[in-house]
């Protein structure tokens, strides 16, 4: 009896102890319901092909999640993964959590081969922190009702187009543009925009030291500044939603975002899909230059046990095979963008709804992208000390000072060369 | 020789687990706070060295610190003026009227409403798009542009102590209305019989027979005051241009968003002394000589 309990027993527990899952836990802080859904489909379908394993995702708020991965990490339960962007990326590191996945980002690399600034923002201290997964850059949204109502014949191409537009756009409650002055990082992105296209891209030198006021810098500011005057009141406490709720309603003409306007552009407006227009940023009339501000999203890798490491790397690799790709792409159509060759070449992609009725506007962004830059990373090295000026959004201050602090461009630039020497000079000292 | 008092057990048995509760949120956390602010620490649980005073010499060399804390006492002087005014005054409108109960928890209202429902009435009441109170000034003339309450430097910290003090002013009315139910009736019909107005009612009778209470009232209000976070962040974070950056926002910025815990945890034990000495000072000089006014 006993010599055939034994054998079953032992037999039973090696074959439990082979189909045990794996199990890892994915943070990211892609809210919107649609994303959320998305995204956890996408861990179902995988979980479903790779019973051995097993992805939770759990949604975080961008405004918080530092302060709970740091709370998470302290108790030793941070996720396996986590979505981040690259100077989040920078300041999470200093946790000690992070591992490298420079062997993944190889080999993934040689399979569906990388956008070489998806992967750059990652690459430091000779090792890659994270796994790029999608793309954002932002572009000029306009209504074509409104210039059409206006007589505006054309998007504007320059500052000097873009102002006068928003000055004629401007009356009877309706406001030109909305671009955002709340201290936030909606508010960082836009000024870096407009501080690209007026060659003011590069916040740091070489040694990372501030070189933030330059008379590229305040000619971006001044032109903020003078759209601020035919934003709405408000624009002092806009994020990202304000601007487009607005402009979905009529009340803006113009609007300085990211691809999330295509999604909910014919419901929330009730005007056709012809009507939403989409152009390049204006550039400085003298000396401008093409930009916007790009950066990839990536995944960082914080298990450090094999089992887990193997998981998430095998989810990683799922998520970039080009079929899921597309689907994963398709959470927010024409706000996520392809950062591999092979996704770029995803049916699924184009067979999107939203991807397929405009896809003018997302090739137009997708080669927009090759202009695409982020404050911190620029010039080919990558500085630690934005984290000490992306984290208390500097730029969105700078901003502020002039919406309501009384202060004029040149004026800002001083004061957030000077609060930016603070920042970082805070930074080396601690 | 002395005896010694026997210890009560039973009775030291009993505090215990309040000791116990007070040492566990109260003097455990402190006493990390103080640890903190002695090392370089940048974020919680990681690992610091020992740094002496530098955090604090830091902070009191920080000119946002100092601005902050320039703020706090703005917000906790509007506050206690604008809460224990409007208080007072309902207070006395109402106290006549004890049957009025409606009324009086009419009053309560904006003290039951969540903090955060507080910060979407207050910011949707004064968007310059769809808010009513720039529609209602347009309508009557009183302002012939779009205005945005919290969207000025300006603007911006009046506009949160009102919102504030409509959110906080009731509970002071509720202890102040309790005061004023304590003072014998017999007392103002005594005044009535020498003639006494209604001001040498209130100035001879009234204000001294509760002015203990408003010494304690305006003492709990003004730490209370001067540690409001929640409303702060919800409507303005700090803004614009940190005219609403008070110090505990600087202490919370400090902490999470440019990420310097030991920084942060030395302006929490500055302000901590600062509010503790402030305490004892007006306890002294305001609450111990109303007491001994009466």
């Amino acid at each position: 009896m006993l010599q055939r309990i034994v054998p079953t027993l032992l037999a039973t527990l090696l074959i439990g102890a082979a189909v045990a899952q794996t199990q890892i836990t994915v943070w990211h802080m892609e809210q919107p319901p649609q994303r959320v859904e998305r995204f956890e489909a996408i861990a179902e379908a995988f979980n479903e092909a790779n019973p051995q394993y097993e992805v939770e995702m759990d949604v975080r708020d961008w405004n918080n999640v530092y302060q709970n991965l740091a709370v998470a990490a302290a108790s030793g339960n941070q996720p396996d993964i986590m979505f981040a962007i690259p100077d989040f990326a920078l300041t999470v590191r200093e946790l000690g959590i992070a591992q490298p996945v420079t062997d993944l980002v190889n080999d993934l690399d040689a399979q569906h081969d990388f956008i070489d600034a998806a992967t750059d923002a990652y690459f430091d201290d000779g090792e890659h922190w994270a796994v790029p997964l999608y793309g954002m850059e932002q572009v000029l949204w306009y209504r074509k009702d409104k210039f059409r109502e206006a007589g505006i014949e054309n998007p504007p191409e320059t500052y000097s187009e873009l102002l006068e537009a928003a000055q004629k756009l401007t009356g009877d409650g309706q406001y030109g543009i909305a671009v955002p002055a709340g201290r936030n990082l909606a508010s960082d992105q836009v000024i870096y925009s407009i501080m690209l296209t007026s060659g003011a891209g590069s916040m740091f030198d070489a040694q990372c030291n501030p070189t933030f006021d330059t008379p590229e810098t305040v000619r971006a500011l001044q032109l903020y500044s003078d759209l601020l005057a035919v934003s709405p009141p408000d624009a002092t406490s806009f994020s990202w939603g304000e601007p487009q709720a607005l402009f979905n309603a009529g009340t803006t003409a113009m609007a300085i975002e990211k691809g999330q306007y295509l999604t909910p552009w014919e419901e929330e407006s009730g005007r056709p899909a012809e009507d939403l227009g989409m152009a390049r940023i204006p550039v400085a009339d003298e000396g401008g230059q093409e930009g916007t501000i790009y950066y990839s999203n990536g995944a960082m890798v914080f298990a450090d046990d094999p089992a887990k490491q193997e998981a998430a790397h095998a989810f990683l690799s799922y998520v970039l095979e080009p079929d899921v790709y597309g689907e994963f792409l398709g959470a927010e159509p024409g706000l996520f963008f392809p950062v591999t060759q092979s996704g770029l070449e995803s049916e699924t992609l184009w067979e999107n709804p939203i991807v397929a009725q405009y896809r003018d506007y997302v090739e137009e962004m997708i080669a927009y992208s090759e202009y695409g830059a982020l404050f911190g990373f620029t010039g080919g090295y990558v500085c630690d000390e934005i984290t000490a000026v992306s984290s208390q959004n500097l730029l969105a201050q700078v901003v502020q000072q002039m919406a309501t602090g009384g202060l004029s461009a040149e004026e800002a630039a001083a004061w957030g060369q000077a609060r930016m020497e603070e920042a970082v000079a805070d930074f080396r000292s601690n | 020789m002395k005896r010694r008092n026997p210890i009560d057990w039973p009775a030291l048995l009993m505090v215990l687990p309040f000791v116990l509760i007070l040492i566990t949120l109260v003097v455990v956390p402190v006493a990390i706070a103080i640890g903190n602010s002695f090392t370089n620490m940048k974020f919680i649980g990681m690992p610091a060295e020992f740094a002496g005073f530098r955090q604090y010499r830091r902070v009191l060399t920080d000119p946002l610190f100092w601005n902050s804390l320039g703020r706090s006492g703005q917000w906790i002087l509007g506050n206690a003026l604008l809460q224990t005014i409007v208080a007072f005054l309902f207070a006395l409108l109402l106290s006549r009227r004890a049957k009025n109960l409606g009324l009086q928890l009419a009053v309560l209202l904006p003290w039951i409403i969540p903090t955060v429902a507080v910060a979407v009435i207050g910011t949707w009441l004064t968007n310059s798009s769809y808010g009513l109170l720039p529609y209602v000034t347009n309508l009557l003339g009183i302002a012939n542009e779009s205005w945005n309450a919290f969207g000025s430097a300006d603007r911006a910290m009046g506009s949160l102590i009102i919102l504030n003090s409509w959110h906080w002013f009731p509970f002071f009315f509720v202890v102040i209305l309790g005061a004023l139910t304590t003072v014998p009736d017999e007392l103002y019909e005594a005044a009535a019989i020498d003639g006494a107005n209604a001001w040498h009612k209130f100035s001879r009778i009234t204000l001294p027979l509760i002015s203990r209470i408003l010494g304690i009232v305006g003492l709990v209000g003004t730490l209370w005051s001067f540690n409001i976070y929640d409303t702060i962040f919800l409507v303005t974070q700090g803004g614009p241009a940190n005219a609403t950056f008070t110090a505990p926002m600087y202490v919370y910025e400090t902490a999470f968003n440019a990420f310097n815990m030991a920084k942060s945890s030395a302006a929490s034990v500055i302000l901590m002394v600062f509010m503790m000495l402030f305490a004892v000072f007006f306890y002294n000089v305001a609450v111990r000589k109303a007491y001994h006014a009466r």
